[in-house]
């Protein structure tokens, strides 16, 4: 190889640069003609020498020290620890476990008073603005969040795609607020839906003593509605006094506290959501709960069943004093638990805070799961945003919730 | 299961050595301050095995280690614990086993193996809550509940959800009636039964008949002592107070062939070299006699005593 011609030859380059660096610093020097100066006319410089400005040291303050607290440095630190129960919890046996540490007899279905008023109201275009608060929450709403990774067991070794778009936590609770929306509609015909308060996240509980050891149940719902007048009582005191017969489930070789951990940061006293005990709507109506994580059925059911309890012990602890046991009057309040497409309608009545013997009075409650107001599945692949098919609306659903949000507010016959 | 305890002690030996190898070099003269036997016969690497420490096989050296997680654990779990890929690499960095490296992800599930009751006459009861599927062996395991305390154990053939176990230390008279999924002392039960999870002493945890769709037989019973025909076909003569579980052991379900080359390289398995091949069970059987019985009379021996190298 021949390296003489390229070695030989004269780089242009770096000739135009220097070039470059005479040529763009030539001045040109302003020339005034001498007649000018004669004349008397003063000139002045245009572009006067710069004169170089004192720099002044910017203060940059020293980053601050804000090291994370230690547990026993914590605002609610106690020393002893507490078993507590709140919306992560996932209790092995269930609603077994949560019927026997609230003393209460489970039905399924709907009760009477809530049965009653399915169907006996509507709203114009009812079934059009469901299946558009559906469309909003899944599909037309502008988030584009990553998407939780999908698992397909049937063929682990199958990579999806990353997806973005709507999480299950925003999708269920802008479902709820939506339909509450629309259930609002019918303030103009009953006069107490105008007088009810709606709050998001507001921190219900109590603590609970069980075969003496103590139990923090609390729980920030999505939203919760508070009447002016109390929830009437869903069974008569004639049934009431048949649940004595009832016997609590056996679940042994388990404990009841299976799965409940025990935390040092608590706060021991009860939350009944309102500070002033004269406020005007603070009775406890329906508490609207949102899953953010998948749960299994049996878990649905017990953490419905434990807020509802801890929500009326706090009401009636305000109400009759710290030491009440017997009531003297029962306590109603209502749940919804949703996932973004299933629902379940629990109704729950206090009847006794006497829970040291499984003999005597029990709790009731009410538990209809499993309502699906409409089918979404999921494509096989790829591309959930585009190929999400949602078929099946049922419109009975609907009815259902419209029922629990009137109970109360219109009377039954 | 060793616990995590166990678990730190033997790991923490891997830098010593133990005198037990017979360590054979003649270059070994340079180590001549240190008290180590030297012979004839030689290789480099026949010194290289008796480097190693003596780690117990139950640790996973080859694909996966935990023995960062267990050691920072100092209580027993239920949550499975991540794992790191050793490749094949023991603690010293090198190649212990080849052809193993990639793969899918595993974690770790503490798996309790010692089943004995609250006292020697009260047995303990717990209830199935869940059969769970393990990637770190072929059997399948349980995860059951007492009380407020849940551990895993390796699940039987027909266990399911709800089922109620027990596992005693009691050796009546008569010879007990024997469930599935319970486990009893070898004197306890009768003869003929099928077992898994035998142990070899008495409070030691199962080691026998562990892997997936494995029993064993108890065949008779001599002055307290129990004989049985472990899978290998061999017997063994353990202790009557040895506990075992009645039944045999699970196996997952679906298919285990191996379709194609890429389903080896999931599990974690190199391909081999095209040269040579150690021969497997389908090329067939050698007619040999049957091995000799082996007893187990007294628990191995504590390791000798220990010399540092390094100062």
């Amino acid at each position: 190889m021949r390296l003489t011609i390229s070695l030989q030859r004269t780089s242009m380059t770096w000739l135009k640069k220097q070039l470059w660096k005479v040529k763009k610093n030539y001045k040109v020097e302003n020339v005034i003609p001498m007649a000018v100066y004669e004349k008397g006319i003063n000139f002045e410089n245009p572009t006067p020498n710069k004169t170089k400005t004192k720099r002044v040291p910017i203060h940059i303050p020293p980053p601050l020290s804000n090291p994370r607290k230690t547990l026993k440095e914590q605002k609610y630190y106690n020393e002893e620890p507490m078993l507590t129960f709140n919306q992560s919890t996932k209790m092995m046996e269930g609603l077994k476990q949560a019927c026997i540490l609230t003393k209460t007899m489970p039905i399924e279905g709907l009760p009477d008073s809530v049965h009653d008023l399915i169907g006996k109201e509507s709203i114009p275009y009812q079934d059009e603005l469901v299946q558009r608060a559906i469309m909003q929450a899944n599909v037309w709403h502008t988030d584009m969040d990553k998407m939780p990774k999908r698992i397909n067991k049937q063929k682990p070794g199958w990579r999806f795609k990353a997806e973005w778009g709507i999480k299950l936590e925003n999708r269920s609770s802008m479902l709820v607020w939506d339909l509450l929306r629309i259930c609002g509609v019918l303030g103009g015909k009953y006069s107490d839906l105008t007088l009810r308060r709606l709050t998001k996240n507001q921190l219900t509980g109590c603590i609970h003593t069980f075969e003496n050891r103590q139990i923090n149940i609390s729980n920030a719902s999505e939203a919760q509605v508070w009447a002016p007048r109390p929830l009437p009582q869903a069974m008569n005191t004639e049934d009431v006094d048949s649940t004595v017969t009832h016997q609590l489930p056996d679940i042994f070789p388990v404990s009841p506290f299976i799965d409940l951990p025990l935390v040092h940061l608590y706060e021991n006293k009860t939350h009944t959501g309102w500070s002033n005990p004269k406020a005007d709507s603070r009775f406890p109506h329906t508490m609207y709960i949102t899953d953010n994580k998948w749960a299994k059925p049996e878990h649905k059911d017990a953490r419905a069943l434990m807020f509802l309890f801890a929500q009326a012990v706090a009401h009636s602890k305000e109400k009759y004093g710290m030491n009440i046991r017997q009531l003297p009057e029962p306590i109603t309040n209502q749940c919804v638990y949703t996932d973004g497409a299933k629902f379940n309608f629990v109704t729950f009545q206090l009847n006794t805070l006497d829970t040291s013997n499984p003999d005597g009075i029990k709790n009731v409650v009410w538990i209809d799961r499993d309502n699906e107001l409409y089918d979404r599945q999921l494509p096989f692949t790829q591309m959930m945003t585009r190929r999400t098919k949602y078929l099946d609306y049922d419109s009975a659903i609907f009815q259902k919730f419209l029922a629990m949000y009137l109970s109360g507010a219109v009377l039954t016959q | 299961m060793a616990t995590p305890a166990k678990l730190c002690n033997i790991l923490r030996g891997i830098t010593r050595l133990s005198l037990d190898y017979s360590i054979t070099l003649s270059s070994l003269n340079s180590f001549a301050g240190s008290q180590i036997h030297t012979s004839a016969a030689c290789s480099a690497s026949k010194f290289k095995r008796a480097m190693r420490p003596n780690v117990d096989t139950s640790l996973g050296m080859g694909r996966t280690r935990y023995d960062k997680v267990v050691e920072s654990m100092d209580k027993y779990t239920v949550r499975p614990l991540k794992m790191h890929n050793g490749a094949g690499r023991g603690p010293d960095g090198r190649i212990w086993t080849h052809g193993i490296g990639g793969g899918a992800k595993r974690n770790f599930r503490m798996v309790d193996f010692v089943r004995k009751g609250i006292n020697e006459t009260e047995p303990l009861v717990e209830k199935v809550d869940t059969i769970i599927y393990d990637p770190n062996r072929s059997a399948i395991l349980a995860l059951v509940a007492s009380g407020t305390h849940k551990r895993y154990i390796i699940a039987t053939e027909n266990m399911k959800k709800g089922d109620i176990i027990k596992s005693s230390s009691h050796i009546p008279r008569m010879a007990v009636k024997p469930r599935e999924g319970d486990s009893h002392p070898l004197g306890a039960l009768p003869i003929n039964t099928i077992v898994c999870c035998i142990e070899l002493f008495p409070g030691q945890g199962g080691i026998l008949a562990r892997a997936g769709n494995s029993s064993g037989q108890l065949i008779r019973k001599v002055d307290g002592r129990c004989i049985i025909k472990i899978p290998s076909k061999r017997e063994i003569n353990v202790s009557e107070h040895c506990v075992a579980t009645v039944g045999r052991t699970m196996l997952k379900e679906g298919r285990d062939v191996i379709g194609k080359a890429g389903r080896n390289r999931w599990l974690g398995i190199r391909p081999q070299s095209g040269l040579w091949h150690r021969k497997t069970g389908r090329f067939g059987r050698k007619l040999r006699a049957p091995p000799a019985m082996v007893t187990y009379n007294k628990p191995k021996p504590p390791p000798p005593t220990i010399y540092q190298f390094s100062s």
